[in-house]
């Protein structure tokens, strides 16, 4: 079709489009209005054509509607008054428009009959508000939570990287391994990468970590990115403001330049049009502001935390051979154009093949590998959210399941309507056609209502998911959320729709009425159908609560874990030492030991110490051997855990001692700042049991597997096992080294106190500030640790144990819904039983068994569905077996209890019935 | 004769709309050039206000299924988006109720003037 020089809205045109009946005359008038439209804009008003284009396509579009409406209302009436079927009226015509030729009659179209099904079915829906309000509220109960979880994945997962082909753009990990594990690149494989490297357009290092920024206002600690320049041209997006830095300002001396994000700028600036070019103290030093971020800039760190950090800086690196070997930088980079992502992990891993073979020493077992940037930030993320999916949509099918038992149920009281419908000519289709109309209605109903459910939902949610996760900001209930809900609400008005309308519109409809069967005959397998489909529910729900069971069973047991340290009256202070008033280890070490002092005279404080790693947080670690042992370039040691402690550390934090003692302030002195110290370190039971089993490790040496080793070391103590990497994995052998100066990592204040810990953090933020008012100081508690570390199990055993109450709850009503109509129409059978003799309690006994089997049958079922679900939930459960037989059959009772008490009430009522007055009711 | 008594009927009964007649009318003025803008465009312009395209559209519906009006396709147009367009001319059984139309009030004219003559004698 050609387009004219000024085109008509287009959902104007579409509506039109779709109100008019097909044809010609459609097609002219179309073209009539495009002429129009044309006219006016060519005379000036482009709003008063769009205005009027669309008041005359609504009033055409209405008026064809109406009209075509109110034929198919007479039609209908028509039939329904006996008038010889097919018949229409002969002055009236529903469409209000000729086809191929003038006047003559045309056919309908698809969109006459939807016009009166619309009208009918919810004509269908008002005349029964409880039953249809019971139906919506179920539905929206099955369909909100999919609509939630959905959000969740789709502003987490789905939502793409905001980067110009961010498909382009991967993470690069190091291992030492032959499978791939997460380390950071070093210094030595970085350059070794970047230099030798042919498939990367980009690539780039980073570090997320937090500074201490001051201006005008109070010192405060700021989440922050150093990165290489080449990193911001790999991500492929420009500043909204300034320019980003360059390769030149990545040494140390031109490196004072810092970019804001946007929300940072927004929040702490009000947005200041001027503040490319001001200067802001950072780390005690001054930095000049180049740029501002876009505001969709986001950095993905796998270690969590917010992926828009308040600043960017040039990453220095330090070049010397202590720092070359260690594994810290974090990497990505931009594929070439062409070049696949498996070509690309080839290219580099050639490169470390021949870093490899050129420095032996450090890099012996290096192996590099790729995956997609989300990917390796998200982590396990995307698996939980899969597993939430699986289980809100088990929700839905229950729901389903429910309704179309009412549906089915509620389908005796239609069965004249559907059959006298029948009679007058409307085929099956037509019945079916009109009956999944209905239901759609319904399940659009309660979309709306499950929206309203998901918003609240996903406010919720956007709380409750653990702080770690990023991207949480781009959670949201968008337009494809909508499209979401949409596509579930047909799908599910689909689902529970088909059986009952299929059932109601079946072949032999008129025929049985004609016998005078009807209800009776159709009741019988009606029954049938329902307890099948109850089955199924108690089936599912049962797997639900199974899981639920097994994930509350495995929190249980996460908590239960001994920490190996007394983590409460435990006051933790996060103090960065990076500015320039700390760039000697004497000055950081004069720093640590004037402010453990002066923290331990502080009222309430027992002992104070610090830390360079934290329980519970590992990930500090290095390959150890037995200092007997010879050097053995291919055996890579024991991987170690090490800590770098101020005595004091050990009591503070409440481990205990078992054997030797713990580190004093003489070993501190004796630490030499030199490679290959002779250390005196703690070690926990965990690295001794490894080492020497069943001996004691005092006196006993150690060192680092390199040549020369790093250190040597002579076990002075030992202590418990300290869990380091989260709750549930194993400890990991531990060396708890004295605190050396010539170290640069963060650096922990710990401090024991007699009471509350955080009665004691102003006080302790104000012995910082007199030391030194330029550091931040973000001060917590160990036993929020403790609790942020199972926050994201917690997360997951809250929302499935929702649900599966949610599910019961469904299941308990279907039972009690579908038993009360059961015995109702049984009222008959009842009285006469009773008036013939029979006993209340026989009668009782007799439908509890009706109900018990088909329970029995849904509880058989839902033990191979709990079986089939331990499959699945098998990776997320900690030590508790999800095929445990006493498990399952504790979860078997619980239903069968719960099913139980939803039929004995219908029950009890059946069996009170008066003989009489059911024979009279008949 | 069926058609037109019923022609008839409806121009005594009920009779052709306002707008009916003038679209009638304007169509048969613009002759060879009688598509449906320059229907409504004239139309507006004569009653000095905006015509809603749906009863005009409608009218010409009726017109058409009551054998008063026909029309003829004729090809598209990049004007037009590149859809047909009608052209529209009036049969002689509308011409035939257009006169029965305005005979109607004029017989009713003739009735009233005798009756009130009748009264001044």
């Amino acid at each position: 079709m050609n387009q004219g020089a000024h085109r008509p809205p287009r959902m104007a045109s579409a509506l039109l489009r779709l109100l008019l009946p097909a044809g010609v005359v459609r097609d002219s008038i179309l073209g009539d209005f495009w002429e129009e439209y044309g006219q006016k804009m060519a005379a000036g008003s482009h709003l008063a054509a769009w205005s009027w284009y669309w008041r005359q396509a609504l009033g055409l579009g209405g008026r064809s509607l109406a009209r075509r409406m109110r034929f198919w209302q007479t039609r209908v009436d028509v039939e329904a008054s006996s008038t010889a079927p097919g018949e229409a009226p002969e002055s009236s015509s529903p469409l209000a428009f000729g086809g191929g030729s003038n006047g003559s009659p045309q056919r309908g179209n698809l969109l006459d009959d939807l016009a009166i099904d619309l009208r009918y079915g919810i004509r269908q829906l008002f005349r029964r508000p409880a039953f249809t309000t019971m139906v919506v509220l179920t539905l929206a109960v099955g369909i909100g939570p999919n609509v939630a979880i959905f959000s969740v994945m789709k502003g987490l997962v789905l939502r793409s990287l905001p980067y110009p082909e961010p498909q382009r753009v991967v993470a690069i990990w190091q291992t030492e391994t032959s499978w791939r594990g997460r380390m950071p690149l070093s210094t030595h494989a970085y350059d070794a990468l970047r230099e030798g490297n042919s498939s990367f357009e980009e690539l780039g290092v980073y570090e997320p970590y937090y500074f201490n920024l001051r201006d005008e206002g109070e010192p405060v600690r700021v989440a922050g990115v150093a990165c290489t320049a080449s990193v911001l041209r790999a991500l492929g997006m420009e500043p909204a403001q300034g320019r980003f830095f360059t390769d030149d300002e990545e040494v140390a001396g031109r490196n004072q330049v810092v970019l804001l994000s946007d929300g940072f700028w927004k929040r702490r600036y009000a947005a200041d049009p001027g503040i490319v070019g001001k200067l802001v103290n950072i780390n005690g030093s001054d930095f000049q502001i180049i740029g501002i971020m876009p505001e969709s800039f986001e950095i993905l760190s796998p270690w969590g935390g917010s992926a828009r950090p308040d600043i960017h800086l040039p990453l220095v690196l330090a070049r010397d051979d202590h720092y070359q070997a260690q594994h810290w930088l974090l990497s990505l980079g931009r594929i070439k154009t062409g070049v696949t992502a498996r070509a690309a992990e080839a290219d580099i891993r050639g490169v470390a093949a021949r870093l490899a073979e050129e420095s032996p020493t450090t890099n012996a077992r290096i192996q590099v590998w790729i995956e997609p940037l989300l990917r390796s930030s998200l982590g396990g993320v995307t698996t939980m959210l899969v597993f939430l999916l699986l289980i809100v949509g088990v929700v839905l099918l229950i729901a389903c399941a429910n309704v179309a038992s009412m549906l089915l149920a509620r389908g005796t009281h239609r069965m004249t309507e559907l059959a006298v419908r029948a009679t007058m000519g409307a085929g099956r289709r037509r019945l079916v056609r009109q009956l999944l109309t209905e239901s759609l209605l319904l399940s659009i109903l309660g979309g709306a209502v499950a929206v309203l459910i998901a918003v609240w939902g996903v406010e919720a949610l956007k709380e409750l998911i653990p702080g770690r996760i990023p991207r949480i900001e781009g959670i949201q209930i968008d337009r494809w959320v909508l499209v979401f809900t949409l596509v579930i609400t047909s799908l599910t008005g689909m689902i529970f729709g088909l059986a009952p309308a299929l059932f109601a519109s079946r072949a032999d409809l008129a025929g049985a009425l004609k016998e005078g069967l009807g209800i009776e005959s159709g009741w019988r397998s009606r029954r049938r159908s329902l307890r099948i489909l109850l089955a199924l529910q108690i089936a599912m729900a049962f797997a639900l609560v199974n899981a639920s069971t097994l994930l509350v069973v495995s929190y249980r047991n996460v908590v239960m874990v001994p920490l190996g340290f007394d983590g409460s009256r435990v006051l933790l202070a996060s103090i960065y030492t990076d500015g320039a008033d700390y760039r000697t280890g004497e000055a950081r070490g004069a720093f640590w030991k004037e402010l453990t002092d002066r923290v331990e005279t502080l009222p309430g404080v027992e002992i104070a110490a610090a830390t360079t790693k934290l329980p519970l947080r590992g990930g500090n670690n290095g390959f150890v051997i037995a200092a007997d042992d010879a050097y053995d370039p291919n055996t890579r040691g024991v991987l170690v855990e090490y800590s770098w402690v101020i005595s004091g550390y050990i009591e503070a934090m409440g481990i205990p001692l078992l054997e030797g003692r713990t580190l004093e302030e003489g070993d501190l002195d004796a630490v030499s700042t030199n490679a290959g110290a002779d250390l005196r370190v703690v070690v926990n039971q965990a690295l001794v049991d490894r080492f020497w089993l069943g001996e004691s490790g005092i006196g006993r040496r150690l060192r680092q597997n390199g040549n020369p080793p790093a250190f040597t070391a002579t076990v002075v103590g030992v202590v418990e096992n300290v869990r380091q990497m989260g709750l549930e994995r194993p400890p990991l052998p531990e060396i708890y080294f004295p605190y050396s100066p010539i170290t640069r990592r963060p650096t922990f204040l710990v401090a024991r106190t007699a009471g509350d810990p955080n009665a004691l953090i102003p006080a302790v933020r104000q012995v910082v500030n007199e030391i030194d008012s330029n550091l931040a100081v973000t001060a917590t508690s160990m036993g929020e640790i403790v609790e942020a570390v199972t926050e994201s199990r917690r997360f997951s055993m809250l929302l499935v144990t929702l649900f599966a109450g949610t599910a019961l709850f469904l299941v308990i009503a279907g039972t009690y819904g579908i038993m009360s109509y059961s015995v109702s129409q049984r009222v008959r059978e009842v009285g006469v039983r009773v008036a013939l003799g029979a006993g209340r309690g026989r009668l009782m006994l007799s439908f509890l068994g009706n109900g018990l089997r088909f329970a029995a049958w849904g509880i058989g079922l839902g033990i191979i569905a709990a079986i089939w679900g331990g499959l699945i939930t098998w990776t997320r459960v900690y030590e508790v077996n999800p095929f445990n037989p006493v498990l399952i059959l504790g979860g078997a009772l619980l239903m069968l209890f719960v099913i139980l008490a939803a039929i004995a009430v219908p029950v009890y009522r059946a069996s009170r019935v008066d003989p009489m007055d059911a024979l009279r009711t008949e | 004769m069926g058609k037109q008594s019923e022609v008839m009927d409806m121009a005594t009964e009920g009779g052709l709309e306002r707008l009916e007649q003038e679209a009638m009318l304007t169509i048969l003025e613009l002759g060879e050039d009688a598509y449906a803008p320059a229907i409504a465009g004239e139309l507006e312009t004569s009653r000095g206000r905006g015509v809603s395209r749906g009863a005009f559209y409608m009218a010409l519906e009726r017109l058409n299924q009551l054998g008063m009006l026909r029309w003829h396709i004729e090809g598209p147009s990049p004007e037009r988006g590149g859809y047909p367009r009608r052209r529209f001319e009036i049969t002689a059984a509308g011409i035939e109720a257009l006169k029965v139309q305005w005979e109607t009030p004029l017989h009713l004219r003739a009735w009233l003037e005798e009756l009130l003559a009748r009264e001044e004698r």
